[in-house]
């Protein structure tokens, strides 16, 4: 029903991949020409790893590269080779399989919580390591003594060994802590009703972690094969936990014995916690190695868009050869890349011309009403009348042929000059009659239609995305500005997942439409391509992984942020030109603010310039953050870094602190009727810190 | 077992076969007329109102039992606390107006007290109030097991876990525990077909097409909107041709019958399954989003 | 202070259609999308252009069209909910509310084998095709699907009148008298004026013959108007349908659900206007019913086929219009 179309960038998430997928479409990401995932994760060190990453990095993709099944394909299943080799075990394991919120609430306290959690929690990880071993035993042909040595070392470890006579191989060991494991989810289920957990039923039978190091240990020292060899528990899902519980696992890591080390996963938003029980915390460097794979790509735009390039050339690739056609990459993806429409100013500035045929476009309306507004309010100059108006629209209108864009181009001069007649400095152009005005502005027009330097250069250079964006927005039409794989790769913001999503939804849309994309001389229109990023940006948006109050929160902040970058751009008289950069006095900003800050941070909503920016005259570095590009469609908002503006203490709280957020109606008032005619020749503070960078 | 031999009965006007009537009516009060109209007419010894929390109402009757807790164990404890319920009480409970969680807890609840034989009643609406686009519930909390509906044998071994979400129209929903099990690939969509009415099937469709990158690749299955029985007959189903499974998770994420039907599929199957109900709560619900009725359902689940 | 987000509402409206032609429409794709439709709407006012071709998508992304898989799983429930369920519960309640699976399977086989399953139309139309999957879904023989004509059978009679004379004459009678139930199927029925025409002397006929005999008419889908009308007739056991459609489904009632007051609608959705354009089109396409067989104003289409109760705009192919759930005519 909702199946995927044939399409290769259907696949968007390591899940739905097959272990054998997995190796297949592994590409590596070489952040130096010597660098790479391999060594930066180095399964030959000791040094546990904390593998961090938004949604869609490649973080599972990574993890499960690294694993025992992943192990066995790639010596085709000769698990010698596999320790000699490699000379590591990868165990993968999903946290979330625990479900580790059971392990909560009922009437019980935390502290026995606390307990019973560690207790099942190593019982857990440790039917996968006797599973592993059970199937390297049988491949080893170990012989019965060193079996049953085996099993006989690791029920050592219980206490009530001596009860466990008759178990005397893997399986039973297995079956053991099987039943174990089996009392408490039994335990768990009934202390919903019964408010309570039943003692004699889960008593606990070993010191803490001695199966977790204890069993690997014991085969080290008695199959001469695991000589050497490293048992890395990778466990992913880390952001799964309850905070009690990543601290449990952070002991763990920390506690860690030979021949054991772990690799953790998580997501940014739940890697919160570096503490261990004992309430200290541990060093990243010394005690452990943070991989943060967003900052690793975002690094470096060019290695990037590289490795972007072979990420689609191999999808490609694979999909012509199932259909048994074999091409050349560089050639693929070429053709690939030539396939797309490229964005046409001229082709939205037709559509918006034939919508409007046979009346005025909306911004001259707006001008008129504004103006008529304006005579009423005594704010128009020395215009008394409507007759005088039509004339203002006359002069505006010359020389454009009902261009909407050059109309625009003039309106926006005017609007500028007549601000500038009631409250404009000395050091600015200043003219005080409307005549003057639109003298000037059909002089410097027709400078332009001459190609004489004049006005309007500047305004065209600057201004002409953010008027396009206008025009699309008043009319109702669609603004194509993305187009083409260069900016689907720079939208993505490095990462991986939003890149291939994109790709995947442009394909989907383009089949729909009827454009054949994957067949050779096919187009695949504007339409099309926007649509992708309209959807990709939509998802993104909703696929955010927040919850409760702070999540409200969150969402309420995006949406006054993106209203007040909006209205920069939205407006009559924009001061700076395609903002979509803001920054903020971190010490003026209160924790509460910071903190979603944070938040949008870690889901990626926001991007941190990590250099931040030096404040003008303070030399303070203030933090710089833009809007995820990716977002930016949703709100026909600019992704360019140009023009950054600066939230001021009481602006960003409004927006980002829910204390104050019902003061953020006026302060969005207050800058609308500072940005927009004629509310801007009576209203006050116009010159905000705002700048270029 | 075949679940869809349990008794079903539709009824026009609320006029509701009760038959000697009951000892206990329970039913969720969201404001509704399709649940108050439901109140009045049933014919039981004593009737309660319960005021769920969710929905955030002063509710003006009498009879109403009232608890602060949003969860499910506490709310419903609290509330069987003080009436006597044995195996021999006869009960009958509206689901129209319940909270989803709560109701599967209640229902595991009751079966501990030993009964084995509950009436349930549903009334069907006529619309949404903004057809695909209503809003059910507020911003997610937190998303987990339904207390006292998890496994007795949780299977490390995670390869093969299967999920199976009763698929409504609450698409954040239906992301949100995608997301939660994003590592399962075994996912399979329970859509309410037949619909309660003919274009909400379509309107679900849209729904999950919409949250689809979250979702992942939806293998449908289906069962009447209306219809517990062959909801439980179609989980069965889908479990018999996946013997492999290690992990089993259901999601009630469609209308109350369905979510009936993961009951009832639970009760008769979690001693010897490793099944999971899992949902995506939110402390908010929105009373009212339902307008006229149809006609009300009647039924009758046995129990082991 | 507004954050809609910005992507027009001509495109949101082609998004829900994009979605359904790759899901419920998929078997519709391959016949082209639905632009070619919206280009029958031709203003000559540019604005007014838009303002039709945006009220009649709004339309489209209402209809109600079920395809292959959806008409599968109609007749799955329609057995199941409305053939088989019933005969199960009286199993049951019988038989002390047995849970004996077994028991009551074979229970239900015993009546299965007494039942006969009929079309309503001739055999050269899809109603019998959906018969066909109806069988397939449902694993049953070919012989318990018969012709309305194979119900009696005529046998030749030669008896004495009352002075003597022999008379040969042709009597008709049950042709298999072990069956006790026979079901008709239809897929749509609107007014229940044609089916009713067509079905009224044959089921007389057999009550005539047997009173005993259940004769049920199951639909998949049936305006609450067509049920009322064929149970008037007072000659079936039961009349059902999978789905009921009440007066909301009217696109134009005063309780349409299409515009109903509680829907967010965007202000150019316009009940007036859509309902000039869907009649000013119309008129030209189905001379007479403007909006549909006796006013149905339905925006429903199957599979095989879409009733004449529907919009005209959408199935009609008169003076070249394009329709997007083009109709077969159906004769009985």
């Amino acid at each position: 029903m909702i199946n995927e179309l044939d399409n290769p960038f259907s696949v968007t998430k390591a899940t739905e991949f097959s272990d054998i997928e997995i190796k297949e479409y592994w590409v590596n990401f070489n952040p130096k020409e010597d660098v790479s995932i391999d060594t930066i994760l180095n399964p030959n060190e000791y040094m546990p790893k904390y593998i961090i990453g938004g949604k869609g990095c490649g973080k599972t993709h990574i993890l499960r590269y690294f694993s025992f099944p992943l192990q066995k394909i790639k010596y085709s299943n000769d698990i010698s080779l596999v320790l000699s080799n490699d000379k590591y075990i990868g165990l993968y394991s999903i946290l979330n399989g625990l479900n580790s919120s059971r392990f909560d609430g009922k009437g019980i306290d935390e502290s026995q919580w606390s307990s019973i959690f560690e207790y099942y929690f190593e019982l857990y990880i440790c039917d996968k390591l006797l599973h592993a071993i059970k199937e390297i035993f049988t491949a080893l042909q170990l012989n019965a003594v060193t079996k049953i040595q085996f099993v006989k070392s690791v029920l050592a470890i219980f206490r009530n060994y001596k009860a466990l006579d008759d178990i005397m191989s893997l399986d039973g060991l297995i079956e053991f802590l099987f039943d174990l494991r089996n009392k408490i989810d039994s335990e768990i289920l009934n202390a919903a009703f019964t408010r309570k957990l039943n003692y004699e039923e889960v008593k606990i039978l070993f010191s803490p972690s001695d199966l977790i190091f204890g069993i690997p240990n014991i085969i080290a020292s008695i199959v001469p094969s695991f000589s050497g060899v490293k048992f890395i528990y990778i466990l992913d899902e880390y952001e799964k936990l309850f905070e009690w519980q990543k601290k449990f696992i952070n002991t763990l890591v920390w506690d860690k014995k030979t021949p054991v080390t772990f690799w953790i996963g998580a997501r940014r938003y739940g890697y919160t916690t570096r503490e261990t029980k004992s309430g200290e915390s541990m060093k990243n460097g010394s005690e452990f190695q943070e991989v943060n794979l967003d900052e690793i790509i975002r690094s470096n735009d060019d290695i990037y868009r590289k490795f972007a390039h072979k990420l689609y050339t191999s999808r490609l690739d694979k999909y012509y050869l199932s259909k048994n056609i074999r091409t050349d990459l560089e050639i693929l993806s070429k053709r690939f890349c030539d396939k797309f429409e490229k964005n046409n100013d001229d082709k939205i500035i037709s559509e918006i011309i034939a919508k409007n045929k046979n009346k005025e476009f909306k911004h001259i309306k707006e001008l008129r009403k504004k103006l008529e507004t304006a005579i009423r309010e005594k704010q128009a100059l020395e215009l008394k009348s409507n007759e005088q108006v039509d004339e203002v629209i006359n002069q505006i209108k010359f020389n454009t042929d009902n261009n909407p864009l050059e109309l625009k181009y003039k309106t926006f001069l005017f609007y500028q000059l007549w601000y500038r007649a009631y409250r404009g400095s000395q050091s600015e152009k200043k003219l005080s009659n409307m005549i003057d005005i639109l003298n000037f502005i059909n002089e410097e027009y027709s400078k332009l239609k001459n190609g004489e330097k004049g006005s309007f250069d500047d305004i065209r250079e600057k201004r002409k995305k953010d008027f396009i964006a206008q025009l699309t927005k008043e009319n109702n039409v669609k603004n194509t500005e993305h187009s083409g794989v260069d900016r689907f790769v720079e939208l993505s913001q490095g990462n991986p997942r939003t890149f291939i999503l994109i790709l995947k939804k442009v394909i989907e849309y383009s089949k729909i439409r009827g454009e054949r994309p994957l067949e050779d001389g096919s187009t695949i229109s504007l339409d099309s391509q926007y649509m992708a990023v309209y959807d990709t940006a939509k998802w993104f948006y909703e696929d955010a992984e927040v919850f409760d109050i702070k999540g409200k929160h969150m969402y309420a902040s995006l949406k006054y942020l993106t209203e007040y970058l909006m209205l920069e751009r939205f407006c009559d008289k924009p001061v700076d030109t395609t903002i979509s950069c803001f920054y903020i006095k971190e010490e003026d900003q209160s924790e509460k603010a910071i903190n979603i800050i944070e938040l949008m941070k870690v889901h990626s909503v926001l991007i941190e310039d990590p250099n931040g920016r030096l404040g003008k005259n303070s030399g303070i570095k203030e933090r710089l953050f833009q809007l995820n590009k990716v977002l930016a469609p949703l709100w026909n908002l600019p992704i360019a870094e140009r023009g950054t503006i600066y939230l001021k203490k009481d602006i960003a709280e409004s927006i980002f602190n829910s204390e104050y957020s019902n003061d953020f109606e006026s302060f969005y008032n207050k800058r609308k009727g500072q940005l927009n005619a004629p509310d801007f020749i009576k209203s006050k503070g116009l010159n905000e810190e705002i700048t270029l960078f | 077992m075949d679940y869809t031999i349990f008794y079903k009965s539709s009824f026009e006007n609320g006029d509701i076969d009760c038959g000697t009537g009951y000892d206990l009516f329970f039913s969720g009060y969201d404001d509704c007329e399709r649940t108050k109209s439901i109140f009045d007419k049933i014919k039981s010894t004593r009737k309660i109102w319960i005021n769920f929390p969710h929905y955030g109402l002063t509710v003006n009757e009498d009879n109403v039992f009232t608890h602060q807790s949003y969860k499910e164990d506490e709310f419903l404890i609290s509330l069987v606390s003080d009436i006597d319920i044995q195996p021999a009480t006869k009960i009958c409970v509206d689901i129209t107006g319940f909270i989803r969680p709560h109701l599967i807890f209640f229902i595991k609840l009751l079966h501990l007290k030993g009964i084995k034989k509950v009436d349930f009643l549903y009334s069907e609406p006529i619309h949404y109030s903004n057809a695909e686009d209503t809003t059910f519930s507020g911003f997610i909390s937190d998303v987990r097991l339904i207390e006292g509906c998890g496994s007795l044998i949780n299977n490390p071994n995670t390869d093969n876990d299967i999920m199976i979400i009763a698929a409504g129209y609450d698409d954040n929903l239906i992301a949100k525990i995608s997301q939660s099990k994003s590592k399962i690939k075994n996912k399979y969509y329970i859509l309410g077909f037949p619909s309660l009415q003919a274009d909400m099937y379509q309107e679900n469709i849209l729904k999950l097409y919409h949250a689809k990158e979250s979702i992942g690749e939806i293998v449908p299955r289906y069962a009447p909107a209306f219809d517990p029985f062959v909801t439980a007959q179609a989980i069965s189903d889908i479990i018999d041709e996946n013997p492999n499974y290690s992990n089993i998770y259901l999601s009630p994420l469609s209308t109350k019958p369905q979510t009936l039907g993961i009951a009832l599929y639970y009760l008769w199957n979690f001693v010897t399954k490793p099944i999971n109900i899992i949902f995506p709560y939110s402390n908010k619900y929105y009373p009212k989003t339902a307008h006229g009725i149809k006609k009300t359902w009647k039924y009758t689940l046995e129990l082991p | 202070m507004k954050n809609n987000d910005t992507l027009p509402l001509y495109d949101k409206l082609m998004k829900k259609i994009y979605a359904y032609y790759q899901t419920i429409w998929r078997d519709k794709w391959k016949e082209g999308i639905s632009e070619e439709w919206l280009m029958n709407f031709e203003h000559i006012d540019p604005d007014t252009l838009d303002k039709e071709r945006i009220n009649m998508l709004y339309l489209l992304s209402k209809f109600m069209y079920f395809g292959n898989n959806e008409l599968r799983q109609l007749l799955i429930a329609l057995y199941r909910d409305l053939f088989k369920y019933p005969i199960i519960e009286k199993i049951r309640r019988n038989n002390g509310d047995t849970v004996d699976v077994a028991f009551i399977e074979n229970g239900f086989y015993n009546e299965l084998y007494k039942t006969r399953f009929l079309g309503v139309g001739n055999p050269s139309e899809s109603g019998v095709h959906m018969l066909y999957y109806f069988r397939q879904e449902h694993n049953l023989p070919k012989d318990f699907f018969i012709h309305s004509s194979e119900i009696f059978s005529t046998v030749s009679v030669s008896d004495q009148d009352r002075d003597g004379n022999i008379r040969k004459y042709l009597k008709s009678s049950i042709a298999n008298s072990a069956i006790n139930r026979y079901i008709f199927i239809d897929d749509f029925c609107g007014s229940g004026s044609q089916a009713s025409k067509y079905l009224k002397h044959i089921v007389e006929n057999i009550k005539f013959e047997n009173p005993n005999i259940e004769v049920h008419y199951l639909m998949l889908f049936a305006t609450e108007f067509g049920i009322s009308e064929i149970r008037k007739l007072k000659i079936f056991d039961k009349v059902e349908a999978v789905f009921t459609i009440d007066d909301t489904f009217k696109a134009y009632s005063d309780n349409s659900r299409y515009f109903s007051p509680t829907l967010n609608l965007d202000p150019i959705i316009d009940k007036d206007f859509s309902r000039t354009t869907a009649n000013s089109y119309g008129a030209t396409l189905f001379v007479g019913a403007p909006l549909g067989y006796r006013d149905c104003q339905l925006l429903l289409g199957l599979y095989h086929n879409t009733p004449d109760n529907s919009l005209p705009i959408f199935w009609s192919q008169e003076n070249s219009w394009k329709p997007i759930f083009k109709r077969y005519q159906k004769i009985y």
